[in-house]
């Protein structure tokens, strides 16, 4: 965490005069607020615009006048609205369980923040093993989901839990397939070390570093994180259709509040991390080096956010077994073919 | 300062996930315990300054085997299974038995390392390194436990195959 307040020359006058542990321990309290009012207010704008976003899809106009401005605090009153809520816990729940399981998926959420580069000396903790360690903590959620799926003690519960594991778990290996030409491009694990490596205009990008297998790369990469973060058409964890809600059936108020909230926190993370590895991060196309870093970084990422949104409103839901064959049989063989063409590629050309 | 007691604080963590794993009753509880040993044990090797290891101990131990291990006591349990297993004599003695030679094993391998255990950060381990030892000095190893893997898996889809066939 000490990057950041190194980074900034603000925090390093006021942290001057305290005992190093104690300037310590601020500095760590400082940057969980900054990347838990990040999360928040990502989730409130997101979803927002996934309401606007579907309403224009279907040709309405969605929230209008909340705030009288297109809705605009549209999500504030409902976050207001939850908060006030009753968080309803069945009788026959293990309760423990129950209150834990929006917590573990939140956390999973929330810790893949901390190592996004936002710019060339804007980031909470440059890991050395950045992607490795936003793959690890993303994974967890499915043992949230899981344990929210149990405790419910309801079927249909149980059924999206035990949905979202298969999928998380299988979707896995072709996500991580996907990250390795990225990787094999820039030879470090580092996010910040991923995007120095791109710099000086979208011809540097990983994208283009190995021809036509980081291209289909970045595909594969895009099409499995939408599976791995349970969005449609990959949303069978909690088919409406099917499920009444799947996992999160039961929930109510706050804990619900957090499903939600890490739903589009992942969202945001799995936009992040393919901008980062194969978009150039916080690079301009052109490499001007103009615009601040967050800005650009932004803008990519919310663009493949909108894409996201465009691909739930667009395609209908996939079948079980349709998903296992697109794991199993369509994208992990293809994540073979672009490591290993990839690989070729570089050394090569 | 922090460092002893942050041990403390993840091998506490990891013991009573350990513990909660033996003495809950329902065993998707005790599944759900050993995540939490698996976590402690990844906080440890971060400590140790191995992040590519903790990493790698929370993709593959806490995310897809406990998943794994979910999967399996959902399916496989029934209602008269809930409860804990019975201790009926033979079972118990075959169970001290196997628990005393574990126990004699870790001690010697305990006492192997002469009160050096490594407790403090070292330098950090770069995930250069930690390729060249896998696919240099322990390639062999490396490559016999993926045939081995291999097998079991070729293994798996025979029973498999055969149990379609009969049916």
């Amino acid at each position: 965490m000490s990057e950041l307040a190194q980074n900034l020359t603000l925090p390093g006058a006021l942290l001057a005069g305290l005992s190093p542990g104690v300037a310590a321990m601020l500095v760590m309290f400082a940057s969980c607020a900054a990347v838990l009012g990040v999360v928040a207010l990502n989730g409130m704008f997101l979803v927002w615009w996934e309401r606007k976003i579907s309403a224009h899809i279907q040709s309405r106009v969605g929230p209008m006048t909340t705030g009288y401005w297109h809705g605009w605090l549209q999500s504030i009153a409902d976050g207001v609205k939850l908060l006030l809520k009753e968080n309803i816990i069945p009788l026959m729940a293990d309760r423990w369980l129950f209150m834990l399981a929006p917590l573990v998926v939140f956390m999973s959420a929330f810790m893949a923040f901390v190592p996004i580069p936002w710019g060339e000396k804007l980031i909470v903790a440059d890991l050395n093993v950045g992607v490795l360690y936003i793959a690890a903590i993303t994974s967890l959620s499915a043992i949230g989901v899981i344990m929210a799926g149990w405790a419910s003690n309801n079927k249909w519960s149980l059924y999206g839990g035990m949905r979202a594991a298969a999928q998380i778990v299988s979707y896995e290996i072709p996500v991580g397939l996907a990250l390795v030409p990225a990787l094999l491009a820039s030879s470090t694990l580092s996010m910040q070390g991923i995007v120095e490596v791109q710099a000086g205009g979208i011809w540097n990008w990983n994208i283009f570093a190995g021809g036509p297998f980081t291209i289909v790369a970045f595909g594969a990469l895009f099409l499995a994180s939408l599976a791995e973060v349970n969005r449609a058409p990959f949303d069978l964890p909690e088919a409406e259709s099917e499920l009444v809600c799947g996992f999160h059936t039961e929930y109510s108020g706050m804990c619900f509040a957090f499903f939600f909230l890490a739903e589009y926190s992942e969202m945001f993370v799995v936009a992040v991390v393919a901008s980062v590895l194969y978009l150039g991060g916080w690079h301009d196309p052109l490499g001007l080096g103009i615009l601040p870093g967050p800005v650009v970084l932004m803008a990519k990422v919310l663009l493949l956010v909108f894409v996201q949104m465009w691909f739930r409103w667009t395609f209908p839901r996939l079948r079980v077994d349709q998903l296992m064959y697109l794991a199993w049989k369509v994208l992990t063989p293809l994540g073979f073919i672009n490591v290993f063409g990839a690989a070729f590629w570089l050394i090569l050309v | 300062m922090l460092v002893p007691i942050s041990f403390a604080l993840l091998a506490l963590l990891a013991l009573g996930g350990a513990l909660m794993l033996l003495f809950r009753r329902d065993p998707v509880d005790g599944v759900l315990s050993l995540v939490v040993t698996m976590l402690a044990l990844a906080g440890i090797y971060l400590q140790l300054a191995d992040p590519v290891v903790a990493a790698l101990q929370v993709i593959v131990y806490a995310g897809a085997i406990m998943v794994l291990f979910l999967f399996v006591t959902m399916f496989v349990r029934r209602a008269e299974e809930r409860g804990p297993l019975g201790w009926d004599r033979p079972r118990f003695a075959l169970a001290s038995i196997v628990a005393a030679c574990l126990l004699g094993l870790l001690v010697q391998a305990i006492g192997a390392f002469g009160g050096n255990t490594p407790t403090h950060p070292g330098p950090p381990a770069e995930i250069a390194a930690i390729a060249h030892s896998l696919f240099g000095e322990f390639l062999y190893p490396f490559e016999l436990v993926s045939a081995l893997l291999l097998v079991a898996m070729v293994g798996v889809v025979v029973l498999g195959r055969r149990g379609e066939e009969s049916s």
